[in-house]
């Protein structure tokens, strides 16, 4: 709810109520996700799943089945709490997150509206 | 991957240098690209050609990884103050040396340098020396390569 209200174009991937409680997949439209991870290594640990090793990368073969275009896909990052983890370690994650995410976003092709 | 990465790449990704773009039809401009979305990289140059015949100011619009972010951002820099023939002659081992970009990232130094080429073809082909002297002209022209 954080990430949505202050960015927008944000999707949760999967189900809202049948997945594990702790895990979050999201797509972050006109961001890349591999990028996303390099400005928030010192800040915060995620994962993606779209790490490229070479110019013509393959979307993951389970975004496909649910039914998200390739652009959507590159922009997937995976949170994960922890047992320790806090309220306010997410509320600074979300905010950390949504500051890199509109920088990308700035430099991104994908106009605001036509993402997907 | 993000650990693979130079403290090069991290900063060119943190804090882009030169990312923006300048509208359609703005005079003095010349515009390339290169990749696709659905590929997952692209890369788009501009370059503002000064009275003298060379790069007065770049321009990058990028979506894709870490490295084609940096990759962008530094061939934005490289081109200021370059000429035409310049333009075309940025190498992407050079660039991929640069940011000490890790082995399987190379392609997104190409990428980059391929837009660099494209936006010299564009400036070559369309760019009148009339408009850079400050007469009106027809200013931007892209070129797209695949």
């Amino acid at each position: 709810v954080l990430l949505q209200h202050g960015l927008g174009d944000v999707t949760v991937n999967g189900s809202l109520t049948a997945r594990l409680p702790h895990n979050l997949h999201v797509s972050f439209a006109g961001v890349d996700g591999e990028a996303l991870m390099t400005c928030l290594a010192d800040e915060v640990a995620v994962a993606s799943g779209s790490a490229c090793t070479s110019g013509s990368r393959e979307p993951s073969h389970v975004m496909t089945a649910l039914g998200r275009g390739a652009v959507a896909t590159w922009g997937a990052v995976r949170f994960g709490l922890g047992r320790g983890t806090t309220a306010d370690e997410i509320d600074r994650a979300a905010a950390c997150v949504i500051g890199h995410v509109a920088r990308l976003r700035t430099m991104s092709p994908v106009a605001a509206g036509a993402r997907a | 991957m993000t650990g693979a990465y130079s403290d090069a790449v991290r900063e060119r990704c943190r804090e882009p240098r030169r990312a923006g773009a300048w509208p359609d039809g703005d005079r003095g401009v010349a515009t390339g690209s290169a990749g696709s979305l659905e590929a997952g990289a692209w890369t788009r140059l501009q370059v503002r050609v000064g009275a003298d015949g060379r790069v007065v100011d770049t321009r990058f619009k990028v979506f894709g990884c870490s490295a084609a972010i940096a990759s962008a951002s530094y061939v934005a820099d490289a081109l200021i103050g370059a000429t035409l023939a310049e333009a075309k002659a940025v190498a992407a081992g050079d660039v991929a040396a640069a940011l000490d970009l890790p082995d399987g990232k190379h392609a997104m130094a190409a990428l980059a340098t391929e837009a660099a080429r494209a936006a010299a073809e564009a400036w070559a082909a369309g760019v009148p020396g009339a408009a850079l002297a400050g007469e009106p002209g027809p200013g931007i022209k892209e070129v797209v390569t695949s």
